[in-house]
């Protein structure tokens, strides 16, 4: 974080800045107030549209035609009361054929919550359905009943934030049906329904988590392939995305859940890998524990198969971001990629390289962020960076990209140009890089962002400028800073809230620009 | 301090007082209070007796401003060691508990905003983690209030919010920020968004009578989403941007009759769409992606608006903060906005060239307050110009469309030029508005020393726009014309040929006389300004004789100038001064006017110092002035010192705190100028640098050694004299003990090391060496270990290596080579500075080569590793030996004497070489070796394999082929 430096910089602003940022790796901020990216592309909620098996609605035949036709929403509503209502009493039936009775009303509950695509919810709410629900998720009921429950339990999870918290009686039975005693569809459907309760938020997680949600959760996932370990799989990173790393912390803990992990992001199934990937992220992210164990079991090596084998961007999104997250943390991972294989960093590279030529934003920034990781390392990453296609790449979507990219791609381009060695208090310059790199035309780029309202992107360019004004050879530095209008954007900062700015910036214009003060000298 | 009627009632009485126009009570009134201030409870005492209704309106207000001071100095435990007593913890949450329901129900707005400004100083340091309650306690008041629809109590809440989430802004982006902003948007964001979209629709329902305050509630809404997305975008924000976008929008387009008749309101007004403006600027440069949608809906709506507001004389805010967005979206990804025919023309024409005209504001300015104008016209201050910002926007549109803009600009300004050719007398206005886009539109080059244009010749619009000005015979005809022509040779400087310049020199020297304080300044800054142009290879272009033809009218004008109202304290003007006096050939005929005038603007500024700037450059102007004369003609100092003694006596005299570092270092300079012995002034003077008392503020510290040294250096012999010399130590051991001032002290010791007589020093040296070891012990930091490394050798080559160890010893015996290995060798190599070098090198070399406890077999590890540092000493560069000190504990401490410290250029000591017999240390080094090896051959280059890295061993033999020298 920036606290590392803010002792030294208050001492000597232009000495200390471009070591302690642009030399610096950087992990995904743990507290984001963003919206989380991934919802975008994987909800953190979903709806269970189709049985978790698929093929569960054998005797239903007309379900699917069904759901084409656009009900009237007031009387989808009038039927789902009509159904609770059903359902009530046929759970008060004590008679013959009781089950059977439940089952009927269980499942036509379940079909009105799962035929649209804005489920009548609050309807079903209302009318009492979630202590019938839980009733029916009693210890010996039938399977049938259990899956039909759970659904229903499901959908109504994936409402509104009140809807969701309304799951809170239901959760400890759904809980109680993840263990291994139950049939896999029963606690399939438990796990996505305590997946979307999951996914609503730190306090429910909370709560999940106290009720011992994770264990059972976790060796879900030790399967080698089916519906259940993506489902389980899904529902656990929902459980331990944090921002508080406990539950990450926990989930190391379970015996053989490194070996699981590894063992999936090695088959060929991308869906459970993208979900396990997942996981992956938040562990990297929350967990030193984890990562040094994930490491020593040789996870870089998969996760840049993954990217080199991979189109998928729900895939390549996670295994970016897991493989940025090591490399922040881990110095020696670097080496890893390193002495992994003769051409692995190339490839790397070429894959990251891929990802910044997409149309994805988020695929394009997740990569400027894991180069920018590389691109700190030592001086024979920043050299097989600087041979490859991805540096025209990158001085190119700096000046042309949303601000949030450009961020990232500068803080490659900066570390391109720096040395930090081990033992060395001042990082040095590496004036063939940043030859290339200025002469690539990233100048204007840098200096956009020094006019910036961020305060980050403002800092890296004050970084580069003052590279640029040390160390472009024959004095030009500072021709080219005056050239792109460097000053004037500079000089903008002489009264500037943040101090370390404020005086970034005085002192090069003072040093640079300033004029002698005396005269005979 | 207890709450009672009694209290009650002084308290009252004081902050009564405190208003009173009678020096007597009010000063009285102010020592109690301020005597009060340190009970315990005061805050809490004070805040009851803002509380309490029976108590005047004006003394409650009294009392809240002091509260609100209160609050400020003692809330936190004070960072330097002043006196203050913080205010105790149960005590902080008493106050944190009441104040809030006080504010709110405070009738009076005027103590209210005092108690709101009091909130968020506590906030500052308190919220949120400190202060769990207070959100929660704002939202549910800011809900009771809104149900009622109590605006008042509404905006209150509002304007605290938006206080304390001020602090969001501007920061480094950590867990610990985000935390807190994750916290307030949980519990902030929805009641906001529920008062911004309810008073927006009884914005649209409402009559005419009193929506004035509803505008003030979305204006601070819309600050209060300012902060709140300042860091990131947050989730809510992303997810509910229809909504607040679409209202935001609103505002941009509709006119609001009821409110903008009048000024007041369509101030308000304004003031709530500047707000606006900021947020989708934000947007605009941050969340682009998001934003997109709504640009172009935007985009419209701010021309439109600023086609309006552009011929308005006011509005000010909102114009700059408008046409600020429409930059960013100049230099966006979506410039193409720009791209259809004929836009950036009406653009030029309806919002530039509107905005960058003068107006009477900017006249009135000109003429009433020359100081803000210059800072705001050529100094670029923090105060956005309407003039600037508006060619900000032709900067940016010049970005993607640069043959446009240039185009089009042209035209235009072949435009008003033509326009000022019919008519000067009354269309001078539009001349002036085409200097300033010229002038404001180039593009800045090095040290603000010139520009650079393609928007015209800049040689022939000299000729034929700007020299007809400065050629003017009248120099008080069209001041603003004068000013804006003189800025533009400012500007352009360095482009103009030298002897067309020298050509101008007598002009500017008449503009000197102009009555305008803007023209005299400008015309003292653009002399002063092209005395430093440089030609290639860094040579000033201007010298000595190309002013001396003039020199006496142009410092007779300078010192004229000072005498114009409001520029009796003309900093552009003293600055010319000095820059001149450092140029010019400083003969006698000079010399004695110059010292005359400083000396009389000295004597003035000492009755009451006011503007810091002005008189650095007095005292850097005489003192600029007494090196050179005396350079030239050293008897010239008696008649100087005749002329400052009585100034600067005053200044030790009465004290004047501002002043004497400044005179502590004139009088260095005097004393390094003058032929031993010393007059008796002078003496007077070092007795007076003795006494602990002058070495109290700190501030005086570094002025003071330097004099001291001053003295050491040209009066050893009375230095030494009546025990003189123990008080000069006594001061070297309070320096050295600490951190802060150890380097200080180390120029004392060395001083008096040096010119010295070793007789003088020997019965002191056990005391000096306790003092520095003292200080090793407590404090071991990398730069007090190096000092100590050149005093040790400063020491050796002036006085031998037996008098170093045997003094070192009589500390206590062997520490010699203690501190030998331990310091020493280990830090040597970390020395910076091409004289420190030197010495340390010189005087390593002797010790390994002469000391006998070095000399001698047995030591061969410890003589090995002092070579091997040695060698690193003379063969690395210094960046790479360098090691940063990891931490400077004290910094705190140093902050407090560079800030008022501040060194005079001119007087500054030049650094003498203590070895000028010796040239070449390197070549000292190998020719020592090889004289020493030479004595015993065979022994060395075996202890040199031992203990020396293989990097220096090359280096070493390197050095002995280069010096032609063998260590054998």
């Amino acid at each position: 974080m920036a606290d590392d430096g803010s002792a030294a910089n208050r001492r000597d602003p232009i000495k200390s800045s471009v070591g302690n940022v642009a030399g610096q790796r950087r992990r995904q901020q743990a507290v984001t107030v963003a919206k989380e990216r991934r919802e975008s592309l994987v909800r953190a909620k979903r709806l269970c549209r189709v049985g978790a098996n698929g093929d569960d609605d054998d005797e239903d035949p007309h379900v699917e035609n069904e759901m084409l036709i656009d009900e009237d929403q007031p009387v989808l509503e009038a039927q789902t009361s009509k159904a609770v209502e059903e359902l009530k009493s046929a759970v008060l039936y004590q008679g013959k054929g009781g089950m059977q009775k439940r089952v009927v009303a269980l499942r036509e509950l379940r079909r009105l919550l799962s035929k649209s695509e804005f489920p009548p919810i609050e309807a079903a709410l209302s009318a009492g359905a979630v202590p019938l629900l839980v009733q029916c998720l009693s210890f010996g009921s039938p399977d049938e009943q259990l899956l039909e429950s759970a659904w229903c339990l499901t959908n109504i999870a994936a409402g509104k934030p009140e809807e969701t918290k309304a799951l809170l009686p239901a959760l400890p039975l759904l809980i109680a049906h993840l263990g291994e005693k139950s049939s896999a569809p029963v606690a399939e459907q438990c796990s996505w329904a305590v997946g979307n309760v999951a996914g609503e938020g730190e306090d429910l997680r909370n709560v999940l988590l106290s009720q011992g949600a994770l264990p059972p959760l976790a060796r879900m996932i030790f399967p080698d392939k089916g519906s259940t370990v993506r489902t389980a799989a899904w529902a656990l990173s929902n459980l331990i995305k944090g921002p508080e790393s406990k539950a990450a912390a926990q989930l190391v803990k379970v015996d053989g859940i490194v070996d699981a992990i590894l063992r999936h992001l090695k088959k060929t199934d991308e869906e459970i890998a993208t979900e396990i990937a997942w996981i992956v992220v938040y562990l990297s992210a929350l967990s030193d524990i984890a990562t040094s164990m994930l490491l020593k079991g040789g996870i870089l090596q998969l996760l840049v198969e993954r990217l080199a084998s991979s189109d998928s961007l729900q895939l390549l999104i996670p295994v970016l971001r897991s493989l940025g997250n090591f490399l922040s943390v881990d110095p020696k991972a670097m080496l890893t990629i390193l002495i992994g294989g003769k051409n692995t960093e190339e490839s790397v590279i070429g894959v990251l390289a891929k990802c910044l030529r997409s149309e994805h934003r988020v695929l394009k920034k997740e990569a400027a962020w894991v180069l920018s990781n590389i691109a700190s390392g030592s001086i024979e990453h920043k050299r097989m960076i600087h041979s490859t296609e991805a540096v025209p790449l990158l001085i190119g979507l700096l000046s042309t990209s949303p601000f949030d990219i450009r961020k990232e791609v500068a803080y490659v381009l900066g570390n391109l140009c720096v040395e930090c060695a081990e033992g060395d208090t001042k990082p040095r310059i590496i004036q063939e890089h940043l030859i290339s790199i200025v002469c690539g035309g990233s100048l204007p780029g840098f200096i956009n962002l020094v006019r910036s309202p961020d305060i980050e992107a403002a800092r890296l360019g004050l970084q580069f400028i003052e590279l640029v004004l040390r160390g472009m050879p024959n004095g030009e530095g500072p021709k080219l800073v005056e050239g792109e209008d460097g000053i004037d954007a500079m000089e903008r900062f002489q009264f500037h809230e943040n101090e370390e700015l404020r005086v970034m910036a005085n002192s090069l214009v003072d040093k640079y620009f300033g004029e002698d003060y005396g005269i005979d000298e | 301090m207890e709450w009672n009627p009694q209290t009650l009632q002084n308290l009252s009485q004081c902050f009564l007082n405190t208003l009173s126009p009678l020096p007597e009570p009010r000063r009285a009134a102010e020592r109690s209070l301020s005597e009060a201030s340190d009970l315990p409870n005061y805050g809490l005492t004070i805040l009851r007796l803002i509380a309490e209704p029976s108590v005047e309106e004006q003394t409650r207000h009294a009392a809240s401003v002091n509260f609100k001071n209160h609050l400020r100095s003692r809330w936190l435990p004070p960072a330097d060691s002043s006196a203050l007593s913080p205010i105790t913890p149960p005590e902080k949450e008493q106050i944190k508990t009441l104040i809030v329901s006080l504010m709110l129900s405070s009738s009076s707005p005027r103590i209210q905003s005092q108690l709101s400004e009091a909130l968020a100083v506590i906030g500052k340091h308190d919220f949120p983690r400190h202060w769990p309650a207070l959100l929660p306690e704002l939202v549910s008041s800011l809900q009771k209030a809104s149900l009622v629809g109590d605006y008042g109590s509404v905006n209150g809440i509002l304007g605290t919010a938006n206080s304390i989430f001020k602090k969001f802004r501007h920061q480094f982006r950590t867990n610990e920020l985000f935390l807190d902003i994750k916290y307030c948007l949980q519990i902030f964001t929805h009641p906001l968004e529920e008062i911004f979209t309810n008073t927006g629709s009884l914005i649209n329902s409402a009559s005419s009578t009193n929506i004035k305050p509803l505008f003030e509630c979305q204006k601070l809404c819309s600050r209060i989403f300012f902060s709140l997305n300042f860091q990131d975008l947050p989730e809510f924000f992303e997810e509910n941007m229809e909504k607040w976008m679409f209202v935001f929008n609103r505002y941009l387009s509709s006119n609001f009759p009821a409110l903008e008749s009048t000024e007041d309101g369509l101030t308000l007004v304004d003031e709530l769409r500047s707000a606006v403006c900021e947020n989708i600027n934000l947007y605009m440069e941050k969340y682009e992606e998001e934003f997109k949608i709504y640009l172009e809906g935007f985009a419209s709506a701010v021309w439109t608006l600023l086609r309006d507001v552009s011929k308005s004389p006011s509005r000010d805010q909102l114009a700059t903060t408008a046409i600020k967005f429409l930059t960013t979206v100049s230099t966006s990804a979506h410039h193409a906005l720009f791209a259809g025919e004929n836009v950036i023309k009406e653009i030029c024409q309806s919002i530039v060239i509107p905005n960058v005209s003068l107006r009477d504001e900017d006249e009135e300015l000109f003429e009433m307050n020359y100081i803000e104008f210059i800072r705001r016209d050529m100094e670029g201050s923090d105060v956005d110009t309407r003039r600037r910002i508006a060619c900000e926007l032709l900067k940016g549109l010049a970005a993607n469309y640069r043959g446009q803009v240039t185009e089009v600009v042209s035209h235009e300004i072949q435009r008003l030029l033509s326009s000022f050719a019919t008519n000067p007398g009354v269309q001078w206005k539009d001349k002036d508005c085409a200097i300033y886009l010229v002038v404001s539109l180039a593009t800045k080059k090095a040290g603000g020393a010139s520009v650079s244009t393609d928007l015209i010749d800049v040689q022939s619009f000299f000729a034929n726009i700007i020299l007809p000005e400065l050629q003017s015979h009248d120099v008080n005809s069209f001041p603003m014309l004068k000013a804006g022509s003189l800025k533009f040779l400012t500007m352009f400087r360095s482009h103009l040929p030298k002897p067309f310049a020298v050509q101008l020199f007598p002009e500017l020297v008449r503009f000197l006389k102009a009555e305008s304080n803007v023209v005299h300044s400008y015309a003292a800054s653009c002399i002063e300004k092209l005395l430093l142009v440089k030609d290639e290879g860094g040579r000033s272009r201007y010298v000595a004789g190309d002013i001396s033809p003039f020199l006496l009218q142009l410092m007779t004008n300078l010192f004229d100038a000072l005498k114009f109202p409001e520029s009796e304290e003309n900093q552009y003007i003293m600055k010319c001064i000095m820059r001149v006096l450092s140029v010019a050939e400083i003969s006698g005929e000079v010399a004695g006017p110059c010292i005359g005038g400083l000396t009389s603007v000295l004597s003035e500024v000492c009755k009451n110092p006011k503007n810091p700037t002005f008189n650095h450059y007095i005292f850097e102007s005489v003192a600029v002035l007494v090196r050179r004369a005396c350079e030239r003609d050293v008897s010239l100092i008696s008649a100087f010192e005749t002329s400052l003694f009585p100034s600067l006596q005053m200044i030790l005299v009465n004290d004047i705190v501002e002043f004497l570092p400044y005179a502590f270092q004139l009088l260095a300079q005097l004393v390094e100028l003058n032929r031993p012995p010393l007059s008796p002034n002078y003496m007077q003077i070092f007795l007076l640098l003795l006494s602990p008392e002058s070495w109290r503020r700190s501030g005086n510290v570094p002025a003071l050694v330097r004099l001291l040294q001053a003295f050491l250096q040209k009066a050893p012999h009375e230095v030494t004299q009546e025990n003189r010399l123990s008080q000069v130590l006594g001061i070297f051991e309070k320096l050295v003990a600490s951190p802060s001032t150890d380097e200080q002290g180390f120029y004392v010791i060395n001083t008096v090391i040096e010119y010295l007589d070793y007789g003088a020093i020997a019965p002191y040296m056990t005391g000096v060496w306790n003092a520095l070891f003292t200080r090793l012990q407590n404090k071991k930091t990398i730069k007090f270990q190096k000092s100590l490394v050149v005093f040790m050798s400063l020491f050796l080559v002036k006085h031998g290596h037996a008098h170093l160890v045997d003094t070192m010893n009589t500390v206590q015996p062997n520490i010699f080579t203690t501190i030998l290995q331990q310091i020493w060798i280990s830090n040597v190599k970390l020395i910076m500075g091409a004289i420190e070098v030197k010495l340390t090198a010189v005087a390593a070399t002797r010790l390994i080569c002469e000391t006998p406890a070095l000399v001698d077999p047995a030591a061969s590890k410890i003589w090995g590793a002092m070579l091997d540092s040695l060698v690193t000493l003379v063969s690395r560069a210094e960046q790479e030996r360098a090691v940063d000190e990891p931490e400077m504990p004290e910094v705190l401490e140093n902050v407090g004497y560079t800030a008022a410290f501040v060194s005079l250029h001119n007087a500054g000591r030049r650094e003498a070489d203590p070895l000028p017999d010796i040239r070449d240390p390197k070549q000292f080094l190998v020719a020592s070796l090889a004289r020493l090896s030479a004595a015993s051959p065979g022994r060395y280059p075996q202890v040199i394999g031992e203990n020396l890295e293989k990097a220096n061993q090359a280096a070493l033999l390197q050095l002995c082929s280069a010096y032609n020298s063998r260590i054998v």
